[in-house]
């Protein structure tokens, strides 16, 4: 996508603004802000919080606090420290998420994924809610989902997983609900 | 239309990719968004594929995907003209088309000295069509007209050309994809051409 997004320009929000979205080079938020439509860039980066009402892609997503996305999410890393919600699918090669506040997704595919829970604190709420995950590598920590499927699955503490398919590998902590795991292939 | 499907899980164990290639693939659009069908089974939703193309296409990209990379690779697979201009003796050194076709579109541009994406397209799709016998050299001319004039409006969109006949009189459509076409008995369909397979096949004669 680099070539399509080379003469356009970079998007720089510090406080709170409003933008229609469209394509960006580098999109920086710090504070918070709405984007009305689809935004695609080359990099993103949020401090604070951001809404997009359409879908996000981008090479790279690194949010700090809070980002809830309506459409979908595909880039090729994807960081979060914070809170998400993404609508429809989020699409990343790697996903690392710490988990400071409710995250969810109605589906996430990817290449490696890992979420982390923090342990600072109380909440319940802080924890990772999606319908399925798929993906190579899987490391899953307080997360409630109805099915992962993965090569490599590890379920970490304080999860609750309906059903786990996974090629090769599986592990699974004494802390966590697993209702169903089987090998495929 | 009640299309042969393949679910997921099918997929990656017939074809032995993984769900990270296949997610990557689709990031990088090599596989179109409208070949993901949602459809609710008894285990909540699953998604499924059209099998012959979704089978095909990963065939190619594993073929391919050695030699190019896979933004290169998604140029091949997008549906967009290609930004090419080639001279009329370059495509019949190609051999792209064939010669009575060049002719046809030499009499009827006069001498165009070059020929762009889309008017190769249209001779490429009437040249499949003349060469599996569907057709003849004068309803070639219109399959030609027809591509010509309409394909720039598709924006993206899969198109199929399609070719019917009545009573000996051939009349030739452009419509989407996944729309169905159902002609009065008296009418032949006599070819049902996808335009986004001709793109991707031109693509790869060209330079």
């Amino acid at each position: 996508m680099d070539h399509s997004v080379q003469d356009t320009r970079d998007l720089n929000i510090t406080g709170n603004a409003q933008s229609h979205g469209g394509q960006f080079r580098k999109v920086r938020i710090t504070g918070e802000s709405i984007i009305q439509g689809n935004l695609e860039c080359s990099r993103m980066r949020v401090v604070g919080q951001i809404q997009v009402l359409g879908n996000v892609q981008s090479d790279e997503v690194k949010v700090v606090g809070q980002m809830s996305v309506q459409g979908n999410c595909s880039c090729e890393s994807f960081h979060a420290r914070g809170a998400f919600s993404i609508g429809g699918l989020l699409n990343a090669g790697d996903i690392s998420v710490k988990l400071f506040g409710p995250c969810e997704a109605k589906e996430i595919g990817c290449e490696h994924i890992a979420v982390r829970r923090t342990l600072r604190g109380f909440g319940d709420h802080k924890r990772l809610t999606v319908d399925v995950i798929e993906g190579d590598d899987i490391h899953l920590e307080s997360t409630r989902a109805n099915v992962v499927r993965g090569k490599r699955v590890v379920i970490g503490p304080r999860c609750e997983i309906g059903l786990v398919e996974y090629q090769d590998e599986f592990r699974e902590s004494a802390q966590s609900h697993v209702g169903e795991s089987r090998q495929v292939r | 239309m009640e299309e042969d499907l393949i679910s997921k899980k099918e997929l990656l164990d017939t074809t032995g990719i993984s769900y990270g290639q296949l997610y990557r693939w689709k990031r990088k659009n090599l596989i179109p968004e409208e070949w993901f069908i949602r459809k609710s089974t008894f285990t909540g939703q699953e998604t499924f594929f059209p099998r012959r193309e979704i089978l095909a296409r990963i065939e190619r990209i594993k073929d391919m995907k050695d030699d190019l990379s896979l933004d290169e690779l998604a140029d091949v697979f997008s549906p967009n003209p290609a930004d090419v201009h080639l001279s009329l003796q370059e495509v019949s050194k190609r051999n792209i088309v064939m010669e009575s076709l060049l002719q046809l579109f030499e009499s009827q541009h006069g001498n165009a000295k070059e020929i762009d994406f889309m008017s190769l397209l249209a001779m490429y799709v009437a040249d499949v069509a003349v060469r599996t016998g569907d057709i003849n050299l004068v309803e070639a001319r219109d399959v030609m007209d027809a591509v010509e004039t309409h394909v720039g409006k598709f924006h993206g969109k899969p198109y199929d050309l399609v070719f019917a006949r009545k009573l000996g009189v051939g009349v030739c459509v452009l419509i989407d994809s996944s729309v169905p076409v159902h002609f009065d008995p008296a009418c032949k369909l006599v070819a049902r051409i996808p335009l986004a397979t001709c793109i991707e096949q031109l693509k790869m004669t060209l330079p």
